[in-house]
């Protein structure tokens, strides 16, 4: 198997700076959501209006677990890319340790916080020879 | 558009750099141009296999729709100053009541510009027939003032003249970026061509 | 059943706070389709194979696709919980300034309004004053039903676009569906038109639309009469579903048996029986990689805004066969125009999500130039089987039988659907044999269009622009010199050449035909110094002088065209 960038890797990293960087853009625009709904319940009778208290939810679940996922595979990404124009080896997958090591490459914003993923449900955790196979 | 023309010299790499830079010497000899409002792409579908057409438009200001200026003096400004930059003139069309309606120039490596009068909105377009569809078509920032917000260009990386050696090899900016300038006057005549931009 | 909103929480209730969410809602929406942008700008530009290759830069740049195409949907259901937002906020205001008005009219002497919103009669009036009063309660309460309703759709329309349906909400509408399922199939199976179908889909309450979308999509998804967001959603969660269906070893497993069937030497061949079996499976499992690749192309395409910041809307499609889409730049059941396009010989699906989408997008792109005309949504209606071959099959009018019925009920549920019919400028613009399939059908069953344009027509089958329905003013025709179908419209086999270019003559009758000319208006295209078959298909090339005339037409501009 043969792998390699053809880029100079300070073209990779800047590539690689920027799709971290969209995925604080993400929490941003997310933020704008939840502040706005923040004040909903006090403008508006959410129990009677259940399509607003419904509202409120889906910010909630939004800016808690889906936006999250997300902005976790475009930093997992990020530090894919990393990995692998630093290393310039094959890799077989996203390998948490590698991307470790590379942590400091993409310093947060302040205010920004990293995407906490939801604890998984112990019953849905699929045993893993190889241990964990993501980047947290 | 014809498989017995030509090959163009350039591929999808360079295409939209050489639009934009037809564009630019198109406007370069506009009296007073205003800036333009919108830059937004568009591929079309070519007959021949491993080919791609590629458009790219930009729209002159609100403010200017229906003004003399540009919807007649520029016009004859564009009939002399195509040819003088080697550009062939190659269709003209006129309204039911006489008014422009349309003028295109071919330039010697194939970018077609379009001078285009849309019942008073002026589009200016530029076109690549056929390119090979090779590399990865990237543009430069737009000519003219037009805000981010209305850089629509769906059809190319955005990459600045830097970030690219063929950026640098047609240097398209190299007479600098036609700059908006105010539209205040829109009817008024031309007070002539030299040293406007 | 949830309480009725009450009439103080009614009142006081702050429709403002409410829409600043929307419009959050929205922006995230923009935010997301921004950076999936950014994303494919990677994928193709930055990290695409010449600069990053081997099977790692391959497997990353499959990453990036998939979780742009997860950004993608998520960017979908985003501006979806908006527009729910949108439209409750228009519901509750409505309720909201009625009842505002009513408890300014009440008449004080017969009755009041007390803050529970009951309205109390002055019984020193007698009776008319309880008269008087149940007929003020009456109005009051339907503001409060009114505004219960946009309550409720809204609730299903952001559970079911946010993803926040639980497992009890998604059994009511389960529940709301099965109640309603069956007039649709009766509706269906009767023959509905598509006038019909929409008053039925108006009939529902919101919450019952939802249920029939989350339970019903393959019903409603080509149901001509039924809202073009409804029909898009519907479609793009078909069509999701569809492509979850192939076999994710597709690929792999087309390789191994090819493989394998390579291991034959010719004497093999005929001694195996198994070879033809094999070579049989292997045309099966190319033929549905085929259908699987041009549906990806399909969702690809309509993936992200058009060049004119539009969104497509998918409002019909189907993989069998040579594959059929029905795809609008721009919704036209709010846009100020819409032109509606029927392509001609050799359309099929792959060309559905390529060269035709281009057209439609080039089409609005143009017609969006002419000042002060609005938006112009231009639908490519793919929604026959178009003839494959020039030669062959395109005068044969089997093809244009087929696609009559199909028309005519599109453009009646476009009429159906339209928030202003009457102030919609409609065209439908047939290209080559699109143009046949359009006589057909005007003749035949009538188009709900304004306008009807013909590019490079073959014959429209009539004889006369007056037979297609339309003010004969309102009929543009256009062939370019030396375009292939000047003489196959000189033929006159599928009618007389509607450009007037033609010899007329009537093949089944053997003679000439009286010829007083096809009516309407011609215009200009240029043939772009092609040959005969590149002719006819650049009518929307670089600077055709169709685009310009094409962009007046569809704006109402006709008499400019020129």
């Amino acid at each position: 198997m043969s792998s390699g960038f053809n880029l100079d890797p300070d073209e990779v990293d800047k590539v690689a700076t920027n799709i971290f960087a969209l995925s604080e853009d993400l929490y941003g625009s997310m933020k704008k959501v939840v502040d706005s709904a923040d004040g909903l319940s006090g403008a508006v009778d959410t129990a009677a209006f259940i399509g607003v208290s419904e509202v409120i939810e889906a910010v909630s679940k939004w800016n808690d677990e889906l936006v999250p996922k997300h902005r976790f595979e475009i930093e997992e990404f990020a530090g894919y890319l990393v990995v692998a124009v630093r290393d310039t080896v094959e890799l077989d997958g996203y390998v948490s340790s590698a991307f470790d090591a590379y942590a400091a490459e993409f310093p947060r914003t302040e205010g920004v916080p990293a995407p906490e993923l939801p604890a998984r449900d112990p019953a849905d955790a699929v045993p893993s020879a190889h241990g964990p196979d993501i980047a947290v | 558009m014809s498989s017995d023309l030509p090959e163009l010299e350039f591929n999808l790499d360079e295409a939209f750099l050489r639009m934009d830079e037809a564009i630019g010497e198109t406007i370069a000899r506009l009296p007073d141009f205003p800036g333009f409002y919108e830059r937004r792409t568009l591929q079309l579908k070519c007959a021949e296999e491993g080919r791609e057409s590629y458009e790219i438009s930009y729209t002159l200001p609100e403010a200017t729709i229906g003004s003399e200026l540009v919807t007649m003096d520029y016009f004859e400004v564009l009939k002399e100053h195509w040819p003088a930059i080697g550009y062939e003139i190659h269709a003209e069309r006129k309204y039911p009541d006489g008014n422009p309606k349309a003028l295109e120039a071919t330039r010697s490596d194939g970018v077609n510009v379009w001078y285009s009068n849309m019942l008073g909105q002026i589009v200016i377009h530029a076109q690549v027939a056929c390119v090979r569809a090779e590399g990865s078509p990237v543009c430069g920032p737009p000519l003219g003032g037009v805000l981010p917000e209305n850089d629509n260009h769906k059809h190319c990386q955005l990459v600045t003249p830097e970030e690219t050696e063929s950026a640098d090899a047609i240097a398209p900016f190299k007479d600098g970026q036609a700059m908006l300038r105010p539209f205040e006057q829109p009817g008024r005549e031309p007070e002539g061509f030299d040293g406007q931009l | 059943m949830p309480m009725p909103i009450s009439y103080q929480a009614l009142i006081e209730a702050d429709i403002d706070a409410l829409q600043a969410v929307g419009e959050a809602w929205l922006q995230v929406s923009k935010d997301l389709e921004e950076h999936l942008a950014t994303l494919d700008d990677y994928r193709t530009g930055d990290l695409k194979a010449d600069n990053w290759d081997g099977d790692s830069a391959e497997a990353g740049r499959t990453r990036i696709k998939e979780f742009a195409a997860d950004l993608d949907e998520r960017a979908a259901q985003a501006r979806r919980v908006a527009a729910a937002v949108e439209d409750a906020c228009s519901g509750f205001r409505t309720s909201q300034n009625g009842m505002t008005m009513l408890a300014g009219m009440i008449d004080k002497e017969q009755a009041s309004l007390s803050a529970d919103g009951t309205v109390v009669p002055n019984t020193a009036k007698g009776t008319a004053a309880v008269d008087y009063a149940s007929g003020m309660q009456s109005q009051v309460n339907a503001h409060l039903e009114d505004a219960t309703a946009a309550d409720e759709a809204l609730k299903a329309a952001v559970a079911l676009y946010a993803e926040t349906l639980s497992t009890a909400e998604e059994a009511v509408l389960d529940q709301l569906a099965a109640e309603e399922v069956g007039a649709l199939q009766d509706l269906i199976d009767d023959g509905a038109s598509p006038e019909e179908v929409n008053e039925w889909w108006n009939s529902l309450s919101g919450e019952e639309q939802i249920a029939m979308l989350e339970n019903h999509p393959e019903l409603l998804g080509g149901l001509d009469g039924v809202p073009t967001d409804t029909r898009d959603y519907a479609n793009r969660e078909l069509l999701e579903a569809e492509l979850d269906r192939f076999s994710p070893t597709l690929d792999a497993d087309i390789v191994a048996l090819q493989a394998e069937i390579d291991q034959f030497n010719d004497g093999a061949k005929f001694l195996n029986s198994s070879y033809d079996a094999m070579t049989d499976e292997l045309e099966r499992l190319e033929a549905e990689r085929d259908r699987r690749d041009g549906l990806n192309s399909l969702q690809d395409a309509i993936r992200e805004q058009a060049a004119t910041g539009q969104d497509f809307y998918l409002l019909g499609y189907d993989s069998a066969g040579d594959g059929k889409a029905i795809v609008s730049v721009g919704n036209p059941d709010t846009a100020d125009n819409t032109a509606v396009y029927v392509p001609g010989t050799g359309a099929d699906l792959s060309g559905a999500s390529g060269g035709l989408l281009d057209r439609a997008e080039t089409m609005a792109l143009d017609a969006g130039d002419i000042p002060g005309s609005g938006e112009t949504a231009v639908v490519m209606w793919l929604g026959y089987d178009a003839p494959d071959n020039p030669a062959l099959d395109s005068p044969r009018m089997s093809y244009a039988e087929d696609a009559s019925a199909p028309l005519s009920s599109f453009m009646s549920g476009l009429e159906s659907t339209n928030a202003d019919p009457d102030g919609t400028n409609t065209t439908v613009v047939g290209h080559s044999y699109g143009t046949t399939v359009i006589g057909q059908s005007a003749s035949e069953h009538g188009l709900a269009t304004d306008n009807i344009v013909a590019v490079a027509s073959p014959g429209m089958v009539v004889e006369n622009a007056s037979e297609l329905g339309i003010d004969p003013d309102n009929f543009y025709a256009t062939v370019a010199p030396g375009d292939m179908i000047n003489p196959v419209a000189e033929t006159g086999a599928l009618g007389p050449d509607p450009t007037d270019g033609g010899v007329n003559f009537d093949i089944g009758a053997g003679t000439f035909v009286d010829w007083h000319g096809f009516g309407g208006n011609t215009f200009t295209s240029d043939n772009m110094e092609g040959n005969a078959k590149e002719i006819h298909s650049n009518y929307w090339d670089e600077g055709n002088p169709a685009r310009e005339n094409l962009a007046l037409i569809f704006t109402g501009n006709g008499d400019q065209a020129s």
